[in-house]
């Protein structure tokens, strides 16, 4: 599937690796990067600080290597801003990643109580809410940069791993999913709790998808979530996630408006964490795996799908993924280091080695929003 | 406390709820009300709806899901209300040339959260404010 099928290439001036020409005018309706005429604004000199200016201070344009120089990635609130709020007695919430292994070891321990056919089961459906509702306090600590939990080399372990990464993604992806049937947390909830039929069976990530044993952990799952007092629409939504909107998934094989378009994210979500994780974990060397997983994710999905889902995955994931290396068109190479969305062809990258194939002595970072004559044509790296 | 600053009101667009919560106690201590919205898209109906009542906005600039700082900043500059208002981008992402040249030409102040401190975060908006 290419790129400007899904985001309609004449509005969304994007430009397909290889494509001949200069791009067109990226178009939105409020942007620095794209309005050209900017109304006249009167501001008292006196009020004009500086366009750069430190807390320190210190003013002007040489402030600019300060700028970018410092923290190579923003991931969590600065250093400076902890110090504040201890100053200000502001209670200090938990980093976004601790939170995150707090919430798998509490599914860990929810998922064990399921699989355990002593277990009453009382209380089941209520803890697992409060993980869900624990995950939204993550996001909204800083949707920007929710993360996610990284690789687990323990079986049990990397199944919980998934579950909590596929719930964040889906609750991340709902947002620009417009009509879903259900409520973000729900949605959430479900893609948290997709796969309990595989903790169940004792079945790991690295079975085969073909196989009739493995097809079965969705009516597992379907069948103990019941038993826990899972509400059906939970419930639906799981049966759900591997169904596809051509009909060849499974196990009932559903087309169309069947499939609702909240087990469509959950589906989504949980397939493109699979991707994501088994490209990182993948050490070999051949360049045919150094895949996009953002452009396997598409093409796993491209008949599975609705459009306006994958659009808005698209849209939110952009298609170079932050941290990966890129040939530009003048033959430099640079780190994605972030995305601006809605154009997904264009984030904002690091130069590391110049248009002469020397490394560079400065950092420069470019938005390719801003300047359409450079472009990315391939992905170096692994993801 | 300035009595020319009590009362006035700061508008604090931020997704991370501590920021907020450290821009509105840093300038509470100097009289400022500030109200905080925690994503671009609850901003922007704000300003819309009663822009009039902010005399400065700090904004952070990657905010999720449609409206950036970057449209915030196109908002209040193209609100008649607004336009004039002074504007604080209080971010921690890495800027490029171009992006600062541009944020120069809109906004009144750039700082950083890597170097966020309290009281000169203090000067600067009660500076910003006293001489509007």
């Amino acid at each position: 599937m290419r790129l400007s099928d899904l985001m309609g290439k004449k509005n969304s001036g994007i430009k397909q690796p290889g494509e001949a020409g200069n791009l067109a005018s990226p178009k939105r309706v409020v942007s620095p990067h794209v309005k050209a005429e900017v109304p006249a604004v009167e501001v008292p000199k006196a009020e004009i600080v500086n366009p750069v200016t430190d807390l320190n201070g210190q003013e002007g344009v040489n402030n600019h290597k300060s700028v970018i120089n410092d923290n190579a990635f923003y991931n969590s609130a600065p250093n400076a801003i902890y110090q504040a709020a201890t100053e200000l007695n502001i209670p200090i919430p938990g980093r976004r990643e601790e939170l995150l292994v707090s919430c798998m070891n509490r599914l860990l321990t929810l998922f064990k109580r399921i699989s355990d056919v002593s277990d009453d089961k009382a209380g089941v459906w209520d803890d697992a809410r409060g993980i869900v509702d624990s995950l939204a306090t993550v996001m909204a600590l800083d949707a920007s940069f929710a993360p996610f939990i990284q690789n687990r080399t323990k079986s049990q372990e990397r199944l919980v791993a998934h579950s909590i990464n596929s719930a964040v993604i889906a609750m991340d992806l709902v947002a620009g999913v417009s009509k879903t049937e259900h409520q973000p947390r729900e949605i959430g909830a479900a893609a948290m709790l997709h796969d309990v039929g595989m903790m169940v069976m004792g079945l790991n990530m690295e079975w085969n998808e073909d196989d009739e044993k493995y097809r079965s952990h969705v009516s597992k799952g379907v069948e103990v979530l019941k038993r826990c007092g899972v509400p059906e629409a939970i419930v639906r939504m799981v049966s759900q996630h591997h169904e596809r909107l051509d009909g060849h998934g499974y196990p009932a094989g559903i087309s169309g408006k069947d499939f609702l378009l909240s087990s469509q994210i959950v589906a989504l979500s949980e397939g493109y964490e699979r991707l994501m994780f088994r490209s990182e974990s993948d050490d070999s060397s051949d360049e045919t795996n150094m895949i996009n997983y953002i452009q396997a994710t598409l093409d796993a999905y491209r008949n599975a799908i609705d459009r306006d889902v994958l659009k808005a995955f698209i849209s939110l994931k952009g298609f170079y993924p932050n941290g990966v290396m890129v040939e530009m068109n003048n033959r430099s190479i640079c780190v994605v280091l972030r995305q601006n969305e809605g154009f997904p062809m264009r984030p904002v990258v690091q130069e590391i080695i110049d248009d002469t194939g020397n490394h560079v002595d400065d950092v420069k970072v470019v938005d390719l929003r801003m300047g359409r004559q450079l472009s990315i044509i391939r992905i170096v790296t692994r993801n | 406390m300035s009595k020319s600053l009590c009362g006035k009101k700061v508008l604090v667009v931020d997704d991370d709820q501590l920021v907020c919560e450290v821009v509105n106690k840093t300038l509470g201590k100097i009289g400022l009300e500030c109200e905080m919205a925690g994503s671009g898209r609850d901003a922007a109906n704000i300003i819309r709806e009663r822009g009039e009542e902010f005399d400065l906005f700090v904004i952070d600039l990657v905010l999720p899901r449609g409206i950036t700082g970057w449209d915030l900043v196109d908002i209040i500059k193209e609100n008649t209300v607004t336009t004039k208002k002074p504007m604080i981008v209080l971010t921690g992402v890495f800027l490029s040339e171009a992006e600062i040249k541009k944020l120069g030409e809109r906004v009144t102040v750039v700082l950083k959260k890597q170097e966020f401190g309290t009281s000169k975060f203090r000067s600067v908006a009660g500076s910003l404010l006293e001489t509007v």
